[in-house]
């Protein structure tokens, strides 16, 4: 039977192979050969339609229930997964044999007990296949590069955080995300004004001259990306902004061995609300500025029309590293194309009062000191 | 200018001829003398003596004092009392020493009016912008009754008591009044220092906790415009209405701006006017 699972393995040596950012290829850990995705993206075609397959028949299996003999009695062992066997899906590692459970949206995992690289082509079928995918440029060591740089810089960081911290998890996932296309059409009245000012003798006259101010114009936006994944924080992702979208590729499962990849679970519908904010305010900033030559300017009223275009399913690259540190959870993002790397960090209670008597006894100081001297 | 120049040389030669006899005996003064009276406010005997007095204040301080008294200034000279002052002093070529030092109480019967103007070195260092004021409160209750000649004892006396202070090194000046310094018990200045150095802190450290949280969503979209795509269709700026305000500007005074002194202009007089 079909395995649902692929594992692209080193066509030399059957070693498994990930994708590399800083060469584009294929690599593989055991024997060094190194392939184009076009390659092994010929080479694994045959496989990856029977693992689609093999998707489609699991979702249609009736499950029998099995004729045991009763001899055991397991009708004590385990429970109903109930409402959880939803979001769970099971496959078969086909290097090693072993069970895979996994969430419903994961399309590329590593076998916990092999290591392969496990990609599951079925996740990718009919309307859930990405249009393009941007591949991963940046490192691991790239990204733990990137979180230690983070670090400096920061005077108020526990010293203990910066100096104990171990990054508990460090995983290169392809995020979903939903990037809108459209336009913007705007129409905005201020209320300007321009004032003069003279002097006559001993009057100052200042003159004021009203304007009713209008604009209007239209504002084009390309791909604003809007994550589509609920594992995901919301702000993580728009922090991590920009991509560069020139690197997006038609999309293949070539470029997911060695990372992992989860497949949409917010609908574009439901994530446009973000992305028409995002372009609202955007285009609303831009005529204004194109109002110019007044004294002052006030916004009246704005209306925005937009004229939703199409919505692009893309795989972005993104560095997750989590640790812990006095009991509570840190998680980093790291945009995998440009290295962008954002996330909260504790604040030390000593260093932030240290660093405001600092500030403010000087300041005393020297105010206090005044005060005896003039 | 000329013709006014002239008539004024002319009616000033007249009256030196008349009364100032005595003013040419020190030989300082070519022209005007000490007492010029072209309105006849004054007797020749009231004149004579002004003179002598004014002749032996001068002499002994090397410093000019000089009354004119003027039926209409503006024949002379239409900008002002002051420019007028300024004119006959230059041309008559007033004042002691090398620095023509002096003072001038020159008044138009006309329009009331009066100036006095010093010039010099000494001459405004003796006659402050305070001194001229404290001079003119010597004779102005004398002029306001039509007293000429008392108001002009006036001015020679209290212009010699200036003189002498003036030559001890104490002109009459506006004394600045030191400010009585204000009583801040410790408690408010420590409050004092420490407020505004904890709002300056708080700010610092609020920047600086800031860089510590970066997972912020997006508002804004402005990295995926497409290039060159805005496009404005609509440019209107309607004029509505202009309103206007005009506000007075307050003058500051003279004296408030931080003690005495005297305020020489650029041809190195000093003023004060006023009406009688």
């Amino acid at each position: 039977m079909p395995s649902q699972i692929t594992n692209y393995q080193c066509p030399s040596c059957m070693g498994p192979l990930h994708y590399a950012g800083a060469s584009g290829k294929l690599e593989c850990e055991y024997c060094g050969s190194s392939f184009t995705v076009q390659e092994i993206e010929a080479l694994y075609a045959e496989q990856n339609e029977q693992a689609e397959q093999a998707a489609v028949d699991a979702e249609q299996e009736v499950h029998s229930e099995a004729d045991y003999e009763a001899d055991w009695d397991c009708d004590a062992a385990g429970s109903e997964w109930g409402a959880e066997a939803a979001g769970m899906k099971q496959y078969s590692c086909p290097s090693c044999g072993a069970e895979l459970i996994c969430d419903a949206t994961t399309a590329a995992t590593s076998c916990p007990y092999c290591g392969n690289p496990s990609v599951v082509p079925g996740q990718f079928q009919g309307g859930l296949k990405p249009d393009y995918i941007l591949p991963f440029k940046l490192s691991k060591e790239d990204a733990v590069s990137a979180l230690r740089s983070y670090y400096k810089g920061k005077h108020l960081l526990p010293k203990a955080f910066a100096d104990s911290n171990h990054i508990e998890e460090i995983k290169g996932v392809y995020v979903p995300f939903w990037l809108f296309n459209g336009e913007a059409d705007v129409d905005m009245r201020f209320a300007a004004t321009r004032v003069y000012t003279s002097r006559r003798g001993d009057r100052r006259i200042t003159e004021t001259d009203h304007f009713d101010v209008r604009r209007g114009g239209t504002v084009a936006f390309s791909r604003i990306p809007v994550d589509a994944s609920t594992k995901m924080p919301d702000s993580h992702m728009d922090a991590i902004e920009p991509f560069d979208y020139a690197q997006l590729r038609p999309f293949s499962t070539a470029y997911l061995p060695g990372y992992l990849a989860d497949i949409y679970d917010v609908e574009a519908r439901d994530c446009a609300r973000h992305a028409d904010e995002r372009a609202t305010n955007t285009a609303g900033q831009i005529v204004e500025s194109s109002v110019s030559g007044f004294t002052t300017c006030t916004p009246v009223s704005q209306r925005v029309r937009l004229r939703r275009g199409r919505v692009d399913y893309a795989l972005l690259p993104v560095w997750m590293l989590s640790t812990r540190w006095n009991g509570k959870s840190f998680l980093f993002a790291m945009n995998g194309q440009s290295g962008k790397l954002i996330g909260d960090l504790p604040v030390s209670r000593g260093r932030y009062w240290a660093r405001f008597a600092g500030v403010a006894a000087p300041i005393a100081a020297v105010l206090l000191a005044l005060q005896y001297l003039l | 200018m000329k013709r006014k120049l002239l008539c004024c040389l002319l009616l000033a030669l007249l009256l030196c001829a008349c009364f100032a006899a005595p003013a040419f005996a020190d030989g300082e003064n070519a022209g005007l003398g000490y007492i010029t009276d072209a309105t006849g406010s004054l007797t020749s005997e009231e004149v004579q003596t002004l003179t002598q007095t004014a002749a032996a204040i001068s002499q002994k301080h090397e410093c000019g004092v000089y009354v004119v008294l003027l039926e209409d200034y503006t024949e002379y000279n239409r900008r002002g009392i002051e420019y007028c002052a300024e004119e006959l002093y230059r041309y008559f070529d007033l004042g002691w020493g090398a620095d023509r030092d002096g003072v001038m109480l020159i008044m138009s019967m006309k329009q009331r009016e009066y100036d006095i103007a010093a010039y010099g070195d000494f001459g405004n260092y003796a006659f402050t912008d305070y001194g001229k004021d404290y001079l003119s409160r010597s004779f102005l209750d004398d002029f306001r009754r039509d007293d000429w000649y008392g108001g002009f004892r006036d001015y020679l006396d209290t212009a010699e008591s200036m003189l002498d202070s003036a030559r001890e090194g104490e002109p009459v000046d506006l004394v600045v009044q030191e400010r009585e310094p204000v009583r801040v018990d410790p408690i408010t200045r420590v409050l004092i220092a420490i407020l505004p150095s904890s709002v300056v802190a708080v700010l610092f450290c609020g920047a600086e906790k800031r860089k510590m949280k970066t997972a912020v969503s997006k508002r804004t979209a402005e990295d995926y415009v497409v290039p060159g795509s805005a496009r404005l269709y609509i440019r209107e700026d309607r004029f509505l209405n202009r309103t206007r305000t005009v506000e007075v500007i307050r003058q500051e005074h003279r004296s408030s701006g931080g003690g005495g002194g005297t305020t020489v202009n650029s041809g190195g007089f000093s003023h004060h006017s006023g009406k009688f």
